[in-house]
């Protein structure tokens, strides 16, 4: 058994660095084909094999997916926040630093999160029972202070338009029947897209990258960034309709003003944690919060304890491997990217993500992506965090809960 | 943080992964059941079982087989595109799937199937 499951964990990884890399193929679309395969894969493999595929899939994805959102400008919506940090760095010769504090914030909050397994299996269940009717208020609430914070009654009215406008596009688009992929156009728009025309509005040049070795941060303010990542992370996998894009929100706002540095940490931390915690949420719980433990419930229907240590076992192994390989296909990248104009790329990056989108979701989602960069564009105009945009996903999700 | 520092953390990680996928590994394996031995204590549990075919009934949706051990216990397989396999009986198959109760009597899910003669 061990060597199945160390060849599934090694296939997870395999298929999580295309997921991970490629802008618009989701975890959620492989596990999917795999529920409707599970069939015929079991008679060759065991079932607990499928769920280590999956899980070493879906963690090896929450590392490497930070590359097309930082180089490219293309997130999903658990790398969204992290586009414009991520960009900055990278217009500064720090695209590899960048990426190395979202790993960081990955492997340590990981880390940091299994560790807290046994004290979360205890508390899930109280936490999900008692908090659940208030969920929606309370993302209410850092959704107000998110606004208030903004310098000026004029900033704070842009940013309350910002916030209304992707929200009533995420609840448009959200409500779309028929609508293949519908985040992948609205996120791309909102914050890649956009993006990519400022930085070539404003004729951006990307300088040379510099790979350094050490990374100065206040021990506080990355323990801060680790603690807030870990926590967002964790209680957003216990309630439907949340993840890393409100996670990475309620994450920010808790623990107080996050330089770039921290802010990159708390958002790599978040989307790793996320995954690996919505597997206690099935276990403690039986709720499955995300396509990928859905996938596992689907087809092992329950686990039980020792199948929750094999899968964070699997964890733990994908997550050092996923360390190596990010950094290494960084430098890749970097290599790449200073070998070619950055209008070229931004251009080419545009052109790509406009073709995926229309191959995804056809001349609707063309139009979700053009509403979408409108909307995206705003925030640099007015100039107020674009963390607004956010709106898109928390706004429906408010609702959900409020109404 | 210092890069070596980084990938000394992760190298530590994946070993200590792979030291406990390895002990957990044999903990995981569905065990062979007896059917005497399936309760209504296993109801939604997955069970690995071995035995001889002893009736089929065929349907467009489903097939139902009785299988002995030389205890007998009904085995449902419900029919998709992958799932389609002919058996016969006095088939010997190998099944892992749910354990479910119905009408009172003991049944399998079948979630996999194989003919081993």
């Amino acid at each position: 058994m061990f060597f199945e499951f160390l060849i599934a964990a090694l296939l997870g990884i395999f298929v999580g660095i295309f997921t991970g890399l490629i802008p618009g193929i989701h975890i959620n679309l492989v596990s999917i084909i795999l529920v409707s395969s599970s069939a015929y894969l079991l008679n060759f493999v065991s079932l607990p094999s499928l769920g280590v595929f999956i899980i070493s899939m879906a963690i090896a994805h929450t590392f490497l997916n930070v590359l097309p959102a930082i180089f490219l400008g293309a997130p999903d919506a658990d790398t969204a926040l992290g586009v414009l940090p991520g960009h900055r760095l990278l217009l500064k010769g720090m695209g590899y630093e960048a990426v190395k504090l979202t790993v960081l914030g990955s492997l340590l909050s990981l880390i940091l999160a299994i560790l807290l397994i046994p004290l979360l299996i205890i508390i899930v269940p109280k936490i999900y029972q008692n908090l659940q009717p208030y969920i929606g208020f309370i993302l209410l609430a850092v959704v107000i202070y998110m606004i208030l914070m903004e310098k000026g009654l004029d900033k704070k009215f842009w940013a309350f338009v910002v916030f209304i406008m992707a929200g009533i596009l995420g609840i448009l688009v959200l409500t779309m029947p028929n609508l293949r992929q519908p985040l992948f156009p609205l996120l791309s728009g909102l914050f890649g897209l956009s993006m990519l025309i400022v930085s070539l509005m404003k004729k951006v040049e990307i300088p040379k990258q510099r790979i350094t070795d050490t990374i100065k941060i206040p021990k506080l303010e990355n323990l801060r960034a680790l603690i807030a990542g870990t926590f967002s992370g964790s209680f957003v996998s216990f309630f439907p309709g949340l993840g890393a894009a409100q996670a990475a929100i309620l994450g920010s706002q808790i623990m107080g003003r996050l330089g770039t540095y921290s802010f990159l940490i708390l958002i790599g931390g978040i989307d790793t944690v996320n995954m690996a915690v919505s597997l206690v949420s099935l276990y403690a719980i039986d709720k499955a919060r995300n396509g990928a433990v859905l996938a596992i419930r689907e087809i092992l229907t329950t686990i039980d304890l020792n199948t929750l240590i094999l899968f964070v076992a699997a964890i733990l192994f994908v997550g050092g491997i996923a360390t190596f390989l990010t950094l290494y296909l960084t430098k890749f990248f970097i290599k790449l990217i200073e070998k070619v104009n950055y209008s070229m790329i931004a251009f080419f990056v545009i052109s790509f993500i406009t073709i995926l989108v229309f191959y995804f979701s056809s001349w609707l989602g063309l139009l979700i992506l053009f509403v979408s960069t409108g909307i995206g564009i705003v925030p640099n105009i007015v100039n107020v965090k674009r963390s607004h945009s956010m709106g898109c996903l928390m706004l429906p999700v408010i609702l959900f809960f409020v109404l | 943080m210092k890069e070596k520092t980084l990938l000394k953390v992760a190298l530590i990680c994946s070993l200590l992964g792979l030291l406990i996928l390895y002990l957990i590994s044999g903990n995981i394996e569905i065990k062979e059941k007896n059917i005497e031995k399936i309760t209504l204590e296993n109801k939604d549990e997955f069970v690995k079982l071995r035995g001889i075919v002893n009736n089929v009934v065929d349907t467009e949706k489903v097939t139902i087989m009785e299988i002995t051990q030389p205890q007998q216990i009904t085995v449902v397989l419900f029919k998709d595109e992958n799932k389609t396999m002919p058996i016969q009986q006095g088939n010997e198959i190998e099944i892992i799937g749910k354990v479910d109760e119905y009408e009172g009597k003991m049944e399998i899910i079948a979630d996999r199937l194989r003919v081993v003669k």
